[in-house]
């Protein structure tokens, strides 16, 4: 049925949103190139898994579990910043992932290594795909609520104060590792609730899901949406999710290169952004490398 | 007000500020001389905290700031202009008046969840503190489109609207047009008639000379004369060094 499919692209469209306000939250408003974003995705993913297909926690139980170790993780490796600066940082963000990625497909007692988990619940009465798309619909509408409140408050001043010149924001006495430290913390969290809600969708998760090429996906949603914008996010989300499935349903392509074709879409796009509109369709602030040239 | 003792900075074998101690006082406009070279600038980075000392201390009133990180000298009352604006690229006029100008805006839960803004008596002051220095721009104008010159006026109106003890004014004069620098001057003679405290580096002399009431005069790294401007107009060490016989 077209209508169970759409529902279907609809439900992942808003999990993305809320994904790709998380990684905007560090990138476009903080300025913090985090290369370690499917890290948390993937940390939240399989913590709330863990926990309701071995211990048979309540799904919410797991969920929030999963924002609660994603923020962790994600404030401790935000302790980094203290110290490491740009690239230095972005390659260790990176490791980061991969270090995840490894931890995944490793652990075979707790993660069932490649194998995955299979069978993961979804909340008794989010049941069914219909009822599934209502409850990620709220949760992103609180969560664009949340970053909209945050970004327009006087906290989302100093964060674009320190985003666009760190030593002037704190000669102006702005505790820069405390306001970074809290953005990495809501991210993270944000992160963990994306690939909690991700896994519960799809009911079976694997460390491939995870893999870097995801964290391409998401970046792509950002550039093209918009760095900096709430609105902007949520029109990257519903492009880059709804496009491909287009091409595929109204374009026979065989199915081996469909993720081709994918990558190619997503490249095209973020080459067309950067060449054309820098800041993206609704964007507030120029792309990173504005600020790589500074450091 | 401001006590540096024996304060030190090297960079390699390069003494860039080299045991130096001098006392600021309140309600005074002291200027930093020297030439090219002399250490003005790194003395300003290692007041303000921007560069970490080799030696020496520096004291705000009784309080010993020497390893009090960038943000709690600040917060403690030093408010910098730097020689170099740098206006925050994406964010509007009003945007970096208003940072200046509050205290606990990186508070997350209070900004996000508790506070109310209002804008208007808001609006008011900064329009007034824009007006004390003649910067007529719109408060929504992004501070990336402004002139050099209104940079240096926005640079000195948010010194001026953050809450401070002492003011670090870093070449408020250089490369701007004679209607800018008359402006700086108006403002500067305002500040004291107000009782401010203001430690300025300048290059300019005629400028400088007739506002302030002190002069400290640095040449590779040393003090080398601190009076009043009439006297260091006389002093021999500073004409060799940098005043020349035009003074």
């Amino acid at each position: 049925m077209i209508i169970d499919f759409i529902i279907f692209l609809l439900v992942l469209f808003a999990i993305y949103g809320i994904a790709g306000l998380a990684l905007n939250l560090t990138l476009g408003w903080g300025g913090l190139i985090n290369l370690g974003f499917m890290g948390f995705l993937s940390i939240g993913a399989y913590t709330s898994a863990i926990l309701t297909t071995e211990y048979h926690l309540p799904v919410f139980v797991g969920i929030i579990a999963g924002m609660i170790l994603a923020a962790l993780i994600s404030g401790f490796v935000g302790i980094l910043i203290r110290t490491i600066r740009g690239d230095a940082l972005a390659i260790i963000l990176l490791g980061f992932n991969f270090t995840v990625y490894a931890i995944g497909l490793n652990w075979n007692s707790v993660t069932r290594g490649a194998l995955g988990i299979p069978g993961i619940p979804r909340p008794e009465f989010f049941y069914d795909d219909r009822r599934f798309l209502f409850l990620v619909t709220i949760l992103l509408l609180l969560t664009t609520l949340f970053l909209y409140r945050l970004t327009h408050s006087s906290f989302g001043r100093v964060l674009g104060a320190i985003r666009d010149e760190e030593l002037h924001a704190r000669v102006l006495g702005k505790r820069m590792f405390r306001v970074k430290m809290i953005v990495h913390i809501v991210s993270g969290a944000l992160a963990g609730l994306a690939g909690a809600l991700l896994a519960h969708f799809i009911r079976f998760i694997d460390p491939a899901s995870f893999f870097i090429h995801q964290l391409v996906f998401v970046l792509s949603m950002i550039f093209v949406g918009g760095l900096a914008s709430v609105p902007g996010t949520i029109i990257g989300a519903f492009i880059l999710t709804l496009l491909p499935e287009m091409i595929r349903v109204f374009v026979n392509l065989p199915s081996d290169i469909l993720g081709a074709i994918r990558g190619i879409i997503f490249s095209l796009l973020l080459l067309l952004v950067v060449m054309f509109r820098p800041k993206g369709i609704l964007g507030t602030v120029e792309l990173p490398s504005a600020y790589a040239d500074r450091e | 007000m401001l006590t540096v003792n024996k304060l030190r900075k090297s960079f390699g074998g390069l003494h860039a500020v080299d045991d130096v101690s001098f006392k600021i006082a309140r309600g005074k406009i002291t200027a930093l001389i020297g030439p090219n070279g002399a250490g003005k600038t790194t003395l300003f980075n290692l007041i303000s905290g921007t560069m970490k000392t080799d030696g020496g201390s520096i004291m705000l009133d009784a309080d010993d700031i020497t390893a009090l990180s960038i943000e709690e000298r600040s917060r403690r009352g030093l408010a910098r202009s730097f020689q170099l604006s740098r206006p925050f690229r994406n964010l509007t006029v009003e945007d970096h008046l208003l940072l200046a100008l509050e205290r606990d805006d990186d508070l997350f839960w209070r900004n996000i969840f508790f506070k109310r803004e209002t804008k208007t008596e808001k609006h008011k002051h900064l329009r007034e503190v824009l007006d004390r220095v003649s910067l007529d721009a719109p408060l929504n104008k992004p501070a990336a489109d402004l002139s050099y010159g209104q940079s240096k006026l926005l640079g000195i109106a948010m010194a001026m609207i953050h809450p401070h003890q002492l003011m670090l004014l870093d070449e408020p004069v250089a490369g701007v047009n004679p209607v800018v620098r008359e402006t700086i001057s108006h403002v500067l003679r305002k500040l004291r008639e107000q009782g401010e405290t203001v430690f300025v580096i300048e290059h300019d002399m005629e400028f400088i000379m007739p506002l302030a009431d002190e002069v400290i005069v640095l040449d590779h790294g040393r003090m080398i004369a601190h009076g009043t401007p009439k006297e260091i107009q006389q002093d021999p060490d500073t004409l060799h060094a940098y005043l020349g016989a035009q003074l």
